[in-house]
């Protein structure tokens, strides 16, 4: 049994996982560079260990570190998080050569999963529908010119190695394929270190469905339902529900089963992902399978009432999942919201600065997973997503009304930030009807643009303005309630 | 009285009357101070409460606004910015980065929101744009060069 868990990750992933060991009655070590010492991450857990500032390949990255960390530790399990090394299969390898528990897949299904033109190939011929594309090893532009005529345009351009949009081109006619196909082939060099693309037809209007798969050792594949994740920007999710208003019960019947028969056939093991398009005529294809924890899986288990990282860590000891597929049942609406440190009204580039007012609401049915709280600064070192905020309620207009007041209760002064925009986007009428694709943010970009009322805030102006004491400025920033606690931990101005 | 502010880069003149402590007549909307606390305040106008938080940044004489639904900063016009990094003028860096391209020349003509150079931080590129029409005095950097936030990375006429 677990008794230790390192956590090789930061942040509110790092938290989250802390949460559940600490239920379990493990212990758990938290890692962190000089500048994080106030965050979050590092307070919650028993002990933690003080990384090297530099490039993540010398701390978050340097696998003979965290094993020689875990074993001066005496931890007995690492829990990788998301992101970082959680999809790593040389990682994997080394920790278990080590004699340690890694909380996830065996590496062989990282190593299938983790190439796109690979899983593709190892799931062709079958029941799992593909998206008609290429996933071959052509590198040559002429060659691989011919091959997306004949996949038909539009289509998509992708790296093969790796996610989160690198190195992703849409092109639309033949005259623009080469162009894009360059900066496409450069962009994956450069991020993965492997030129290789792979060529797919794209689709119109398509959604982003997934579903959360958990498979133990002795043979159980369940599903935990589908999750939305059509509002991206960057070709990142930003907003993700549950249930998704696009499936009826008999496409969720058949998108789940099709989740679990990827997961039985490649005999995987833990958490993991099947994300899938849906287009407009509600045909769906099966897109990539991350072999990790995701950012939304909250959602998940608000609905599902279960905890998906005690699973995780259980599968790893060798236990059996103690639940049946028949028992999951989807229970009311869940809606969850990435708060980032971004400007949305400047393509969404991140925004780095000190997090002088954050406060985050709560009340029923509200979750906030946070890695970040008052005080601390947002650096370019780091991702800039400042917390997840979570809502819960029997209806998925309850749950978007309840997300909508979290975000007007949320308090947050020294970045810029997409609460605002988080809130257009789900007042949107569009959104409330549930008819999105992954498109949504450009296509209602318009719409979803900042608007003033000059008048109402010229006048809060003037208050504000008589009211503050701006001679003795030394203490407006840090006289809140919170300052002493602020100062305490290393507050600098 | 009357109040000169900078709200979102835009001069304005607001009239108001202080009618008691807690009460302000401003323009056709009267207002009352419910609540008030050093970084933040109650306000009540017509049926509607709103909680308005906000920070003052003594450097930049600039206060900073968050409430239900706005979120902005505004200075006292009759204040010039200490800080002269952020004068008109000059653009500068949002944060540290690559000057990734550098599409105009000194001496060019460019027009509010063409770009003129492309900064890669955080492994993602993000364009610099002219804030309004004018001419390029001098570009400060090379493609390739590293810079520190706040850098001054051109100055506009």
């Amino acid at each position: 049994m677990i008794k230790k868990i390192l956590i090789a990750n930061r942040g509110e992933i790092a938290v989250r996982v802390i949460h559940t060991a600490h239920k379990m009655g493990i212990k758990t070590v938290t890692l962190y560079t000089p500048q994080e010492k106030h965050y979050p991450h590092v307070r919650f857990s028993d002990e933690s260990y003080e990384l090297p500032e530099g490039p993540f390949k010398e701390n978050y990255l340097n696998q003979e570190l965290l094993i020689e960390i875990a074993k001066k530790f005496n931890a007995d399990a690492i829990h990788p998080g998301y992101g970082f090394l959680s999809e790593n299969s040389k990682f994997v390898a080394k920790v278990e050569a080590a004699g340690i528990i890694f909380i996830g897949p065996r590496a062989d299904s990282m190593i299938l999963m983790g190439d796109k033109m690979g899983s593709k190939k190892a799931l062709e011929g079958g029941s799992i529908p593909l998206i008609p594309g290429y996933h071959g090893d052509e590198t040559d532009p002429k060659n691989l010119l011919e091959i997306a005529k004949k996949v038909g345009f539009p289509v998509l351009i992708k790296a093969s190695a790796g996610g989160g949009g690198k190195g992703m081109r849409i092109v639309n006619h033949e005259s623009e394929f080469l162009e894009n196909l360059a900066g496409a082939q450069s962009e994956a060099l450069k991020s993965f270190s492997d030129s290789r693309v792979l060529i797919e037809r794209y689709l119109s209007k398509p959604r982003h469905i997934e579903v959360q798969v958990m498979s133990d050792t002795h043979g159980n594949h369940l599903h935990f339902f589908e999750r939305e994740c059509s509002i991206q920007r960057r070709y990142q999710k930003v907003i993700e529900e549950t249930p998704s208003p696009a499936l009826d019960a008999d496409l969720r019947e058949r998108i789940c089963k099709t989740a679990t028969e990827i997961s039985s056939r490649i005999n995987y093991r833990g958490a993991g992902t099947i994300e899938f398009i849906l287009d407009e005529n509600k045909n769906y294809y099966f897109l990539e399978m991350n072999t990790r924890l995701q950012v939304e899986h909250p959602v998940t288990e608000m609905v599902t009432g279960v905890d998906l990282v005690e699973f995780q860590i259980r599968v790893a000891q060798g236990e059996k999942l103690n639940i049946k597929q028949s028992d999951i049942k989807q229970r009311g609406h869940s809606v969850e919201c990435r708060l980032y440190a971004e400007d949305p009204a400047n393509e969404f580039f991140p925004s780095i600065g000190k997090l002088k007012v954050l406060e985050y609401p709560s009340g029923p049915g509200l979750r906030v997973d946070y890695g970040y709280r008052q005080g601390n600064d947002v650096t370019v070192s780091f991702d800039p997503m400042l917390a997840k905020l979570i809502a819960w309620d029997t209806t998925r207009e309850g749950s978007l009304k309840k997300m909508i007041n979290m975000l007007k209760e949320l308090r947050l002064i020294g970045v810029k930030s997409n609460r605002l925009f988080l809130m257009k986007v789900l007042a949107h009428p569009q959104f409330k009807k549930g008819d999105i694709d992954t498109g949504f943010i450009k296509t209602y970009k318009a719409d979803l643009a900042e608007k003033y009322d000059d008048q109402l805030l010229s006048q809060i102006s003037t208050i504000i303005m008589c009211e503050a004491n701006t001679a003795n400025t030394g203490n407006v920033v840090s006289g809140t309630e919170q300052s002493a606690w602020t100062n305490l931990n290393g507050f600098r101005n | 009285m009357k109040k000169k502010i900078i709200l979102n880069n835009q001069p304005l003149e607001i009239e108001y009357e202080k009618l008691s402590d807690l009460e302000y007549d401003l323009g056709s909307k009267h207002f009352e101070i419910v609540e008030k606390t050093s970084n933040e305040l109650l306000l009540k106008q017509g049926a509607e409460l709103i909680r308005v938080s906000y920070v003052y940044d003594p450097k930049h004489e600039e206060f900073h606004v968050c409430g239900p639904n706005f979120e902005y900063s505004f200075r006292k016009a009759t204040h010039k910015r200490a800080d002269s990094s952020a004068s008109e003028g000059s653009l500068n860096a949002p944060m540290p980065g690559k000057i990734f391209k550098i599409l105009f020349k000194d001496g060019a003509a460019v027009k509010k929101g063409e770009t003129i150079l492309i900064l890669e931080a955080m492994k993602m590129e993000h364009s610099i744009k002219a804030p309004a029409d004018g001419l390029i005095k001098k570009i400060y950097f090379k493609e390739g060069q590293q810079v520190e936030a706040n850098a001054k990375l051109a100055d506009l006429d």
